[in-house]
């Protein structure tokens, strides 16, 4: 019988010899060391867990960090009209320097709220699912992207 | 905290950077007033030409044949397409309704739209809007007031 070894919100790191580490302390793990030889490079947050025992992890790091960018973003640019001087921040700048691993970081904060993502999205993905029609139109471009998540696995 | 709100749920959500940006509209004699809530579909160059639906901006909607740039003249050529052409000052003047475009140094940064009472209103980006005095937006955020705008309109 298969069960999932991790659940959703549990800490997990993965040594650099791929073993698995689990931060679940109430859960049998049969197979799984549970105990930590040396200093773990990265920690993640189970996001999902199947009974297949696939899951969905986010480097917590990585989460932490987008979250206060995005909030020093929302925050700064709250009165700006024009476009070019919410892309141009530092902070939204410095999302995108974190790489395609915040895709759906992105895609989460902008189903959650519609906000000026797309640059950034166009930035990281290569594409933009947005048509000529739609500029201007915020809800019109924001639910192209978030189809566009769907259908690429995002959500 | 000065200012009022019209209806519940129009507030600002954080008065302390709201004032760090508009210190002006702290200390003004003249009260500002909240007149609808924070709302992403529309910025202040779409509330200045009476627009509550599309952003309007160079990298998004833009009137054809317009420069597509941050820059005076571009916006010189976006007002000109909906009859506006530069005047001298803000003061209100029967049969014209006036538009006034802020700018930090050389780049515009936000617009208002004069009322039938001589006040203006703001959308302030992202956020509410506002029926203030001209200067009072002066600050940090908007610079100061570049230029002015006028076109003749009826029932003004």
């Amino acid at each position: 019988m298969s069960y999932a070894l991790l659940e959703k919100n549990d800490l997990t790191s993965v040594s650099p010899e791929g073993t698995v580490y689990l931060g679940g302390w109430d859960r049998f793990r049969p197979s799984y060391t549970d105990t930590i030889d040396y200093p773990l490079t990265r920690i993640y947050q189970v996001e999902s867990a199947s009974w297949q025992t696939q899951y969905t992890a986010v480097d917590v790091q990585l989460l932490h960090k987008f979250n206060k960018l995005a909030k020093k973003w929302k925050r700064e640019t709250m009165h700006c009209s024009l476009v070019k001087q919410m892309v141009l921040h530092p902070a939204y700048q410095e999302m995108i320097g974190l790489g395609p691993k915040v895709i759906p970081l992105i895609l989460k904060e902008l189903k959650k709220e519609p906000d000026f993502w797309f640059w950034a999205l166009r930035s990281l993905t290569g594409v933009d699912p947005t048509t000529e029609d739609m500029h201007g139109d915020v809800m019109g471009m924001r639910n192209a992207w978030l189809n566009w998540g769907r259908e690429n696995g995002y959500f | 905290m000065r200012g009022s709100i019209g209806e519940e749920k129009m507030d600002i959500s954080n008065p302390h950077s709201f004032f760090e940006n508009f210190p002006r509209l702290n200390k003004s004699p003249y009260p500002f007033t909240i007149t609808s809530p924070s709302d992403i579909r529309y910025n202040c160059i779409a509330w200045a030409v009476g627009v509550s639906n599309l952003w309007w901006d160079p990298y998004h909607f833009w009137p054809q044949n317009c420069p597509r740039e941050v820059t005076i003249p571009a916006f010189v050529k976006v007002l000109g397409t909906l009859g506006y052409r530069p005047c001298e000052d803000g003061r209100r003047e029967r049969g014209y309704e006036k538009i006034v475009l802020y700018a930090l140094g050389n780049e515009p940064t936000h617009a208002a739209r004069q009322l039938s009472n001589g006040r203006w209103t703001s959308k302030l980006g992202k956020s509410v809007d506002i029926e203030h005095r001209i200067k009072d937006l002066e600050g940090p955020c908007y610079g100061k007031v570049a230029m002015y705008f006028r076109r003749m309109v009826e029932n003004i």
